[in-house]
């Protein structure tokens, strides 16, 4: 694909001794990048790369020490990234024991939530039925984490709220052992809460308002049923404000010896015809839900950044038939939607996707043994 | 551990790398170096230190590290008593004391509250702090805290406790790494935070006491 002037591309990575991989260079152009091999041959570990490069941490959870090549010492990452024309070399270093580094043309960040966001992305995988099986945590987890590459304050907001909150529960905690503790400082903890919570408050609510149409769209069009599909942000500051509810949930906070009230407990509903898509929805209809819901908060961190984020796709036939792949490879064509990578098994399926459009798609067959990658 | 002939030798090796940022092979550097030096040097440098911590004891007015009851600041009579610049620890009055713009007096706190560490104020230095505001007619109180939230927490839990008094409480300018790294920050940039103090602002302390 021409680099479009309103997108992020990334046109170099080079690895060394990331994961299963030792050493691995890519040069790509086209709008498509598909990953195909067997099991096991380290395709997800490169969609998990890619995540790093835009997040500063593993997609799954991994700390920054199990990313280096088992036996190594040190995990090493270059890419080249083209962002609204402007080019961005970036230097990831992460040495056994010790902090990673991450640079962006020579200059080094300190903080990782300054760096996030200079490269949105978005990640469909099989692991987001936890976001419909899941906990509230899960769903949480979710919309944080596209908030946070659409606004540094936000992150900044997130992190002082737990900081905050975790302070506030171990007060009530020693007010429990020790009866004679003086709370004084709950009030302090309250405010500076209502203040962070807010401004995450208001961020939630913004996505859930501006784009429960796309997602209804997006959805429509996957599923090609005509079903009625919501999502519903449940946040107990719909009803009531922060003093009020610190005020009713005092004494319930200090037996419980923790926090009832604040964003930490908001969840993120999601319905078809009415009923809890958790309980109801067909594994094909929780699917096309969780493929229409990251398309639709792909649609948001585009209008929020002014260019088009990156899409990793992982395991692309993951729980869909072909006719939804084909609607989701039809969606991703258009110019909506920008530089995508996936994976795959199986390449005579994955021609076959395109076929017709050939030409859009690079595929790079990757064997466990080989370390050469055209 | 190396071998060494001597046990002599080896215990005080073992007793220099019990020192912060000493390894085996610096620690035995210094011991040979001590070894060159004169008997009478090498005693006199045990003693100083043995003296040190034996002698070293808590300013009782404000708990500053002192050599006698109370400390060289507290006996001072030409550091102005109105004002209390309260720390977290004595290394700040340590970095302040060095940009020689402070002509006040302190009050260590010996540590800022953090529920979360066990830390609230009946671990401080609060109840003193209360005590010399009352009877040695205090002016003001500059805080000189982390900018952190157990800092804010801590300047907020204070200022609450010293609203019944009605002297004037300031914080240092913002941007500034207090308590504990406060002696890292640089002299300047420590000395205008102090010069530039402002009014301490919050809504939560007046509210409560009108
Ligand atoms: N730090 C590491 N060093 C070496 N190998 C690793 C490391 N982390 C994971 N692996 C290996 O990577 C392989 C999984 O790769 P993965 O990307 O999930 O494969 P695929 O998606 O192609 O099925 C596993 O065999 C695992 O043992
Ligand atoms: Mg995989
Ligand atoms: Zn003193």
């Amino acid at each position: 694909m021409p680099a479009n002037e309103n997108s992020v591309f990334l046109r170099k990575l080079t690895l060394t001794n990331f994961k299963n991989h030792t050493k691995r260079d890519f040069r790509l152009s086209k709008k498509f990048t598909a990953f195909v091999g067997q099991n096991g041959v380290g395709k997800t570990n490169l969609l998990d790369l890619i995540y790093f490069l835009s997040l500063t941490k593993s997609f799954f959870n991994l700390t920054d020490q199990q990313l280096i090549k088992w036996n190594e010492a040190f995990s090493r990452i270059e890419a080249a990234i083209e962002k609204k024309g402007e080019l961005l070399e970036l230097v990831v270093k992460i040495p056994l024991n010790k902090r990673k580094e991450i640079s962006v043309n020579g200059a080094v960040y300190q903080k990782a939530a300054e760096y996030i966001g200079t490269i949105p992305l978005v990640i469909i995988s099989p692991e987001d039925s936890d976001i419909i099986q899941g906990g509230s945590e899960e769903r949480r987890k979710l919309f944080d984490n596209i908030l946070a590459q659409v606004d540094t304050a936000y992150l900044e907001a997130l992190m002082d709220y737990n900081k905050i909150l975790e302070q506030r529960n171990s007060l009530l905690k020693m007010k429990a052992d020790k009866p004679a503790t003086d709370i004084s400082m709950l009030e302090f903890y309250n405010s500076r809460l209502a203040e962070s919570g807010s401004y995450i408050f208001n961020k939630r609510k913004d996505i859930f308002l501006r784009f429960e149409a796309v997602f209804q769209q997006f959805y429509a069009i996957i599923s090609e049923e005509k079903e009625d599909v919501k999502w519903h942000y449940a946040s107990q500051l719909l009803s009531k404000d922060w003093n009020m509810l610190f005020e009713q949930n005092l004494q319930k906070d200090l037996v419980l010896q923790r926090t009832s009230a604040g964003i930490h407990r908001d969840d993120f509903e999601f319905t078809i015809h009415g009923e809890k898509i958790k309980k109801f929805g067909s594994q094909g209809q929780q699917k096309s839900f969780t493929i229409a819901l990251k398309l639709s908060l792909y649609r948001y961190l585009h209008e929020m950044k002014g260019v088009l984020p990156i899409l990793l796709i992982d395991d692309l036939f993951d729980k869909l038939d072909t006719k939804r792949m084909q609607q989701l490879i039809r969606i991703l064509q258009g110019d909506e939607f920008g530089q995508v990578f996936m994976s795959d098994t199986d390449i005579l399926r994955l021609e076959k996707a395109f076929d017709g459009n050939r030409e859009q798609i690079e595929i790079f067959t990757i064997d466990l043994e080989s370390n050469d990658t055209v | 551990m190396l071998k060494y002939s001597s046990k002599l030798i080896a215990d005080a090796v073992t007793e220099f790398t019990k020192l912060p940022g000493i390894g085996e092979k610096t620690a035995l550097r210094l011991v040979i170096h001590l070894l060159k030096q004169d008997k009478e040097k090498v005693k006199q440098f045990g003693d100083v230190v043995t003296k040190m911590r034996h002698d070293i004891q808590y300013c009782k007015t404000c708990h500053n590290i002192s050599d006698h009851e109370l400390c060289s600041v507290c006996s001072n009579k030409m550091r102005e008593q109105s004002i209390i610049c309260v720390v977290e620890n004595f290394r700040d009055v340590i970095a302040i004391e060095n940009t020689e713009i402070f002509r006040g007096t302190y009050h260590v706190l010996g540590g800022i509250i953090s529920p979360i560490d066990g830390i609230g104020p009946e671990q401080l230095n609060v109840e003193s702090l209360l005590m010399r505001v009352k009877e040695q007619g205090v002016k003001e109180v500059l805080m000189a805290l982390s900018p952190t939230i157990e800092g804010d927490t801590t300047v907020f839990y204070l200022s609450k406790r010293l609203q019944p008094f009605g002297i004037t409480v300031t914080t240092i300018a913002r941007g500034v790494a207090f308590g504990g790294e406060l002696e890292y920050t640089d002299e300047l940039t420590l000395a205008r935070s102090i010069a530039t103090r402002v009014p301490y602002e919050n809504a939560l302390v007046k509210s409560s006491t009108s």
